[in-house]
Parts: structure tokens; sequence; C-alpha cells
């Protein structure tokens, strides 16, 4: 990623909120490319992503961003008032966004089946997130930033979702910082991933890279031994088998009756932020 | 200024939907001052209860909507500055202060044919000097704890404080010493005097308006949204 052009760059990068730590951290985004941001509930996705935006004010750190009017922002929760309907909050951003552009937004609330007069309140939380993507999408912002914009939608309307930035994407300098616990929505889309655990990076690279770097293991008990078991992430141990994920370098360290897969990044997340061993 | 100008019109847009919760209190501080005068037959006190709605009801309201709708989120979202939030916001309170009082002002003379009271404009315009005085020096002591915490916290402290000042200025205007001693006291006074009390009054509001601007700036940026 380092000789990759990078519309975010975040440097030492620390907030302290009560108990709770973020960083120091450094966070690359790379300029036309999709980066998915995994990590699970608390672990400090949010708070980063509003930290980049200035809406929390960092401790410590650098930040580099494109100018606000060039960034789309959604996060999991709409952000307009809740009697406003969906036109009145178009004309808020109507007003203050350059490059608006109606037509657009008109087409992109047909494609949600959103009404110009439905109220805020009235949507469900799925018709709010598509509001709030129709409004970040309204101006062609060159870098989106997502905040689980998927949750509390279908899966019908997550793969409409994901289609609607894959052509977003399509525009030469687009970029896009995708935030989500759902991570099956990145396995076909994101080219990089950001996997943060504990208010640290704990991977940040190429998707493809992180599916090489590890493998998802699977065997009998039995084929457990005190110098392979300190190398699995995130050990399950069942009735007779056990899973969990391990380096790709380790992979000589199991016998020939472990089975050894390419990993999706639902499992390295889920088995990352698991303890390192459980006994049964 | 565009800036602060778009974020009044933004702010502007936020009340219009939900006007109502500004309506009722107004008619309620309307009717109660319309009986006052009615019975005191005196009808200056119109002018003051109508610029008390800048402080009792505007800000809890404003801040209510960001609370309600996290527009403070909106506002980044759009690239409003946090300076211009609060540049936007005073300007926005001093706006519906200012038209609060000439409603207040225009009311008056129509309160006083309809009651059969007296009415100057040169009092009516010395009330409203000295109303937009007040209730601006109570909203530069008010907004910068709501630019602070937000409203949750401080939302009925702040809306309490200035309703007792206003409360008790009401219960003084009772006195007919005050009631109709003040339009003999201003006949009587020396322009002079009554010229330096406007400077030294617009003077006080300004300073106190300006290090309130600088205190909201500087507590609104080191907030966490």
């Amino acid at each position: 990623m380092n000789t990759t052009e990078h519309v975010v760059e975040a440097a030492g990068l620390v907030k302290h909120r009560g108990d709770f730590t973020l960083g120091p951290l450094d966070l690359r985004v790379p300029r036309g490319f999709v980066t998915g941001m995994v990590g699970a509930n608390g672990s400090g996705k949010t708070t980063t992503l509003r930290t980049l935006l200035g809406l929390v004010r960092a401790d410590a750190g650098r930040i580099a961003m494109p100018p606000i009017s060039e960034v789309g922002v959604v996060f999991d929760q709409p952000f307009v008032l809740p009697y406003w309907r969906v036109r009145d909050a178009a004309a808020a951003y109507a007003a203050s966004r350059p490059g608006w552009d109606q037509d657009w937004f008109d087409q992109l609330c047909r494609r949600f089946r959103l009404g110009a007069n439905e109220r805020v309140n009235k949507l469900s939380r799925g018709q709010g997130n598509k509001l709030m993507i129709g409004l970040a999408m309204g101006n062609h912002p060159d870098l989106l930033i997502l905040d689980e914009p998927t949750s509390g939608l279908d899966p019908a309307a997550r793969a409409d979702l994901v289609d609607l930035l894959r052509e977003h994407m399509r525009r030469q300098e687009a970029s896009l910082l995708f935030s989500t616990h759902i991570t099956s929505d990145l396995e076909q889309f994101a080219d990089y991933l950001v996997f943060v655990d504990g208010g640290q990076v704990v991977y940040s690279g190429a998707v493809d890279e992180l599916i090489e770097e590890f493998a998802y293991i699977q065997g009998a008990l039995t084929d457990l031994t005190a110098e392979n078991t300190p190398l699995i992430r995130g050990l399950r141990r069942g009735q007779h088998n056990f899973d969990g994920i391990i380096r790709t370098a380790d992979t000589a360290g199991f016998g020939p009756g472990v089975q050894i897969e390419t990993p999706t990044i639902d499992r390295v997340v889920v088995h990352h932020v698991r303890p390192r061993d459980e006994e049964p | 200024m565009h800036a602060v100008a778009r974020f009044v019109g933004l702010d502007l847009r936020s009340m219009r939907p939900n006007a109502k919760f500004l309506i009722i209190p107004a008619a309620i501080v309307v009717v109660t001052s319309l009986v006052y005068s009615a019975v005191l037959l005196s009808v200056y006190l119109l002018i003051p209860a109508m610029s008390s709605l800048a402080v009792l009801n505007t800000p809890s309201h404003l801040f209510g909507n960001d609370e309600r709708g996290r527009l403070d989120t909106l506002y980044a979202a759009l690239g409003i500055r946090r300076q211009h939030v609060v540049l936007g916001r005073y300007a926005t309170c001093l706006l519906l202060l200012i038209a609060f009082t000439v409603a207040g002002t225009l009311v008056a003379p129509v309160a006083a044919l309809a009651f059969g009271a007296e009415f100057e404009w040169s009092v009516a315009a010395a009330v409203a000097a000295a109303s937009v005085t007040l209730i601006g020096m109570l909203l530069a002591t008010q907004l910068p704890a709501y630019f602070a915490t937000g409203p949750g916290p401080i939302r009925i402290v702040a809306t309490i404080a200035p309703a007792i000042i206003v409360s008790v200025i009401s219960l003084a205007w009772m006195f007919p010493a005050v009631h109709t001693g003040l339009p003999s006291w201003l006949d009587d006074a020396n322009p002079a005097r009554l010229t330096v009390a406007a400077i030294a009054a617009i003077a006080t509001l300004s300073i106190l308006g300006l290090a309130s601007t600088t205190l909201s700036a500087r507590l609104y940026a080191q907030r966490d949204l």
C-alpha cells in the first residue's frame, strides 16, 4: 500500500474515551479503491471514522482528508430531523453541497422507493439508511465514508446497495471507506481491508493478502499437540473437533489429518477476536 | 458571511415543520400579557413579554433539534465549520429576538386601541430597546452553556433561570409606580442622559455578545459530537 496514492491518511491517531483508547493508529485509504473496515462492535470503527471527519477531536495524531464538500458521509442512523420530509433533507443538502445533482438524487430515491413527501420518522431503519446514502451520493463525491450502511437492510437491499456502490466506483478517482460488521458484504467488493480490534489496527492491506496470509483450519482434537495449539488463533474446541485460524506460514506445523482452507474475511475476523485458546 | 447566512437558513428551516412547539408557548405568553395589559391599562409589557420568547423558548428548541436529529453530524457532513455553526446560531437567536420585539411593538398599539389604554411610540421604543438589551444579555449568558454540553443537561436550568427574571419583571410591572411612572419618567428624563444610557446599553451588549460568542466557539470546538 505504500506506493499507492491515498485519499485519507492518518498517522499516530489517538483518542481516549473513558476506559477505551483508540490507537495509536495509522490508517491509509487508497484512492480509487474500496477499503473495508471490519471489527467487532466496540472495536473502534465508528470512533475512527468520526475522528477522521472531525466530529470527535483526536487527542494526538495527524489527519489528511479531502475537503468535506468532496466527501459523502453515512452513519448507521440518519442525521436529519425526524419530522423532515425527504424533500426537506434534500433541500438542506442542496443548499450546502457544491455540485448537488437533484436529478441524480431523485433517481436514487426512485431506485430506493423513497417518496419525496415521506417523513424521515416514518421510514424503516433500512429506508433511513437508503435516504442517507442518497443524500451522501447526491453531489457525486470523490470519497464516500459509510459507517455500517447495510445494517437494517434485507439481503436484497444489501445486494442492491453493493451494486450501486460498484456503479459509483466505476468513476475514476472515486474512493470508498466502508465500515461494517457484516463482512460478507466485503468478500467480493473490497480491495483493501482495515481490521480494527480493541482500538488498534491489527491488519491493513489488500484483501487478497489477508486471505493469503491466514488459513482456516479444522480437524480432530487428536490432531492438536502442545506445539501446534499456540499457532491457532481463536481456537474453538467441539466434542471431537476443533477449528481456528492460522498463519499460512505455520501450515507445516499440522499433520495431514487436518483440513486447511482459504478463509473468508468473516472467519478471520471471528477467530481473531476470540481468545487465543479456549479450554473445553 | 455566506456560510453563516446559510446556517441561519438551515436553522430556520429546521424550526418550520415543528413550529407548533414555538406557537403554543408564544400564545400563552401573549394571552397572559394581554390580560395583564387589559387589567392594568398599560400595554408596554407586551413588548418584553414577546421578546422573552427569544430566550425562554428559542434556544432550547434549536439545540433540542440538534439533539433530536443529530444535526451536529449533519453540519459537519455539509461542511459547515464549527465556528460558523456558533456564529449562525447567535445570528438566528438575535434575528428572532428582533423579530419577536418588533412583533410586540406592533401588537402593543393595537392592544392599546382595543383596551382604551395610552400608547406613545417613544415609550414603546425605549421599552423595546431595554427588552433587546436585557434578553440579549440573558442569551449571551445562556448560549455558551448549550454549546458546551448540548441541551440535555442544562435545558431546564437554562429555561427556568430567565423565566424567573422575566416573571420578576412582570410582577414589578404590576406596581402602579412602575407601569404609570415609566412614561412620565421618560418624559421628564434628560435626552442627553437617555442617549448615554442607550450607548452604554449597546456597548455592554456588544462586549458581552462578543465574549459569549468567543467562549461558545471555544467550547463547541472542544466538544466530541
